[in-house]
């Protein structure tokens, strides 16, 4: 009966899901901390810092962890499938409409007229997280040196090597 | 269409699975964050697809609801080697984080409110703001090359912003009038 609690409510998380990380945290706690009461509000914000910490997008491991605090490893599959699912149904229904009518010439004309809002979606990403990530000067200067740095270097350096220097450089600085 | 096939079997299943475990390893944020180490590891290093491609990708998995990387595995996976290739690549995508979180949660979660814990991640979320500027800077030359597709770049954005409305009526609306300009255009050439 958790089980398909778990696997509902993250289903529904998974459907708000939209938009990226930041976007999703208030579903979560919505769902998780107001209506079920699985997690206390201060675990909530223990787990979104331990979401971000670790790899994968903060909807699937608060699945994970939330499934597993409540019904152990069963329920972690539980939640977790359910967080997906709404990207297999979403995703498997436009491959299937590409794939059937993709030759069709207004279809490919709308699939290139969603780009620029696409893009619209990545700046709106990047003005809502900057402003919860950078705060002050020493961030500010972190957020300027990464993007400077990439666009000096380009391709050739690993994106993730920038984010664990500075995250070692933050715990000299706060 | 047949040289198209032999072109897409060279990766096996486990490659794409491989390949998105990869990912799945080292995107830390998550969402829109991991764009750029999405790119970095398809694109650069193993030059699967172009920047043409990405976009195309992209705008797929960001006009359905659900995780970015999850949707992106779904439809890359199904490029490279259809239905079997999507499963491989979203089991690769999304196990590195299910195995973290259950490791995390067993053992270290005490430990998540130390303080070098939380200055590493203020330090590195800021590091992730630059990364997703530079991926919108990137992408933006293939996205919107032509300056009336940067003018709806920028009235996504905002319209985005408004706390009251739902991003995907942002979507939805911009890329109606973005189809609709477009269809003016090709019917004034011919």
């Amino acid at each position: 009966m958790i089980a398909l609690k778990l696997f509902w409510s993250f289903f529904t998380i998974g459907l708000g899901a939209y938009g990226g990380g930041i976007v999703t945290i208030p579903l979560i706690e919505h769902e998780v901390v107001t209506v079920n009461g699985w997690l206390s509000a201060e675990e909530l914000s223990n787990l979104i810092a331990v979401a971000q910490m670790t790899p994968g997008p903060i909807a699937v491991n608060a699945a994970t962890f939330t499934g597993h605090a409540v019904g152990g490893f069963t329920g972690a599959v539980c939640a977790t499938s359910g967080v997906i699912l709404p990207s297999l149904v979403f995703c498997s229904l436009l491959i299937v409409l590409f794939s059937r009518f993709g030759h069709l010439a207004w279809l490919s004309r709308l699939r290139k007229s969603v780009q620029p809002a696409v893009l619209g979606l990545i700046i709106t990403a990047v003005l809502t997280y900057g402003r919860s990530a950078v705060a002050g000067i020493p961030s500010g200067l972190l957020a300027i040196g990464t993007f400077t740095v990439l666009m000096v270097f380009r391709d050739r350096v690993h994106p993730v090597l920038l984010i664990i220097l500075c995250g070692t450089a933050g715990i000299f600085l706060y | 269409m047949t040289e198209q096939n032999a072109e897409l079997r060279k990766h096996s299943l486990m490659e794409i699975f491989l390949t998105f475990f990869r990912v799945g390893t080292v995107t830390l944020g998550g969402g829109l964050a991991m764009l750029s180490v999405l790119r970095h590891e398809l694109l650069v290093k193993r030059e699967w697809l172009r920047d043409e491609e990405f976009a195309d990708e992209l705008t797929g998995a960001t006009s359905v609801p659900g995780a970015v990387v999850v949707n992106f595995a779904i439809f890359h996976g199904h490029r490279l080697r259809g239905v079997p290739g999507s499963a491989a690549a979203l089991l690769g995508a999304v196990l590195p984080s299910f195995a973290i979180i259950l490791v995390v949660a067993t053992f270290l979660f005490p430990y998540s409110d130390h303080p070098w814990v939380s200055s590493f991640l203020k330090g590195a979320s800021a590091s992730v703001a630059g990364l997703l500027a530079h991926t919108a800077f990137t992408m933006a030359k293939t996205m919107a090359a032509k300056s009336t597709q940067a003018i709806l770049a920028f009235a996504t954005a905002m319209i985005a912003l408004l706390p009251w409305i739902h991003p995907i009526f942002a979507l939805l609306g911009i890329g109606a009038l973005s189809f609709f300009l477009s269809g003016r255009k090709t019917e004034d050439k011919t």
